[in-house]
């Protein structure tokens, strides 16, 4: 009989101690922050390419009837990842030259996401509309509307290849 | 965390406890041993009813969870015991870093069965068993944060409050438990739970920090009950 009481508390501490780690910490994303990630590929080809002139892109937003110009990209070369306004409408300028530029202009909604009451508040976009114009670049393709904190390839930016090298 | 781990030894102290109550003698035993390679276990071996402590010691330890639950049992063969689990669970928690505030309350269910171990030995006194448990909530929950500021164009902000948000969650246990006779027909029981959570109804701007019955709402997690138990008389 002291034998089996022995295995009963044997047993009891196990439990005891295997549960004394259960709390554990929260796991909160190490990225908070929301970008949209643009791709530059050829028209043709559909291979990456390389903006010689690496431009620069200005993000703009407008705020209770006033507009508000950021940088928000430097030195896109292949690619550029971009925030969105809390705003429902974005727009981004590509300053290829001093006079040559593409505008885009995003459409989307925002959601305002919580994972984990341990954990900050994130912003998530889905995006409803894209709209452009067509100086150096040939199109925009929506590859996926969903804007989170992971990263991935929203758009690609279709570029004619002679233009853009 | 050193909230958790407190009532963690205080469990463990109630159970070690338990198991220290006076058992039968030896002789006695030795006498139903004997008898039991004798006699075949009847199927219908008992119905037990329990209630679990471990939500109220946990309140008490400031803990914002709340739980109630009740189990029957039934003891077929001294070997299976199916189990029907029925609880209210509720929380209402604000993060000090976040300032997030999460609200429910709302019943469970579980059912499932346990597995005694130690079938083959009815003369002792307590039952180790293994089980499988399936889990069932329905509950809204409210939460709220502070308003999100955009951090580039600054000036605008965002509010972050839903009420009413209505889910549904299911999961399975696997159950590790431990129960002691520790006077007529009273028990002490003790289970670890690994909780794996199989469905969730997930809103667009959160899921549920906590789940009735489940704990807090990450994929897996563990649990743990502290039961009272009585064997009806019949």
């Amino acid at each position: 009989m002291k034998k089996t009481r022995n295995i009963f508390i044997l047993l009891t501490t196990l439990f005891t101690l295997l549960t004394t780690g259960c709390g554990g910490e929260p796991e909160c994303p190490l990225n908070t922050i929301s970008v949209a990630r643009f791709n530059f590929l050829d028209s043709k080809t559909h291979a990456s390419v390389t903006l010689t002139n690496s431009p620069m892109v200005t993000g703009i937003a407008i705020i209770d009837g006033e507009t508000d110009i950021d940088t928000v990209f430097n030195q896109a070369q292949s690619y550029m990842s971009v925030p969105l306004s809390y705003t429902n409408q974005t727009t981004y300028v590509i300053h290829y030259t001093d006079i040559m530029r593409d505008t885009i202009e995003v459409t989307h909604k925002n959601i305002p996401y919580v994972n984990d009451v341990e954990c900050s508040p994130m912003m998530f976009f889905e995006v409803e509309d894209v709209k452009y114009t067509t100086y150096a670049l040939d199109s925009i393709k929506l590859v996926n509307p969903q804007i989170t904190n992971e990263e991935r390839i929203n758009f690609n930016i279709y570029y004619r290849a002679s233009d853009a090298e | 965390m050193k909230k958790e781990s407190i009532s963690t030894y205080i469990i463990a102290l109630l159970t070690l406890s338990s198991l220290w109550f006076p058992m039968q003698a030896n002789a006695q035993e030795d006498k139903e041993q004997a008898e039991e390679k004798t006699t075949e276990t009847p199927f219908y071996q008992g119905t037990m009813v329990g209630v679990d402590v471990f939500g109220f010691i946990n309140k008490v330890l400031s803990s914002d969870i709340t739980t109630t639950e009740a189990s029957i049992e039934v003891n077929l063969k001294n070997r299976f015991f199916p189990v029907v689990e029925i609880g209210y669970g509720s929380i209402d928690t604000m993060d000090e870093e976040t300032s997030i505030h999460f609200k429910t309350s709302a019943p469970f269910f579980r059912a499932g069965l346990n597995y005694n171990v130690f079938y083959q030995k009815p003369h002792l006194p307590g039952y180790l068993t293994v089980g499988l448990r399936y889990g069932f909530s329905s509950f809204s929950y409210d939460i709220q944060a502070p308003d999100l500021v955009d951090p580039n164009w600054g000036h605008i902000s965002v509010p972050f409050s839903y009420e009413g948000l209505k889910t549904k969650a299911g999961w399975l246990e696997l159950v590790l438990g431990l129960k002691t006779n520790v006077y007529k027909d009273f028990y002490m029981g003790f289970t670890i739970r690994y909780r794996s959570r199989l469905s969730m109804t997930k809103h667009e701007n959160s899921e549920p920090y906590y789940i009735p019955g489940y704990g807090k709402g990450k994929p897996n997690n563990f649990g743990i009950t502290y039961n009272l138990i009585y064997k009806l008389p019949f």
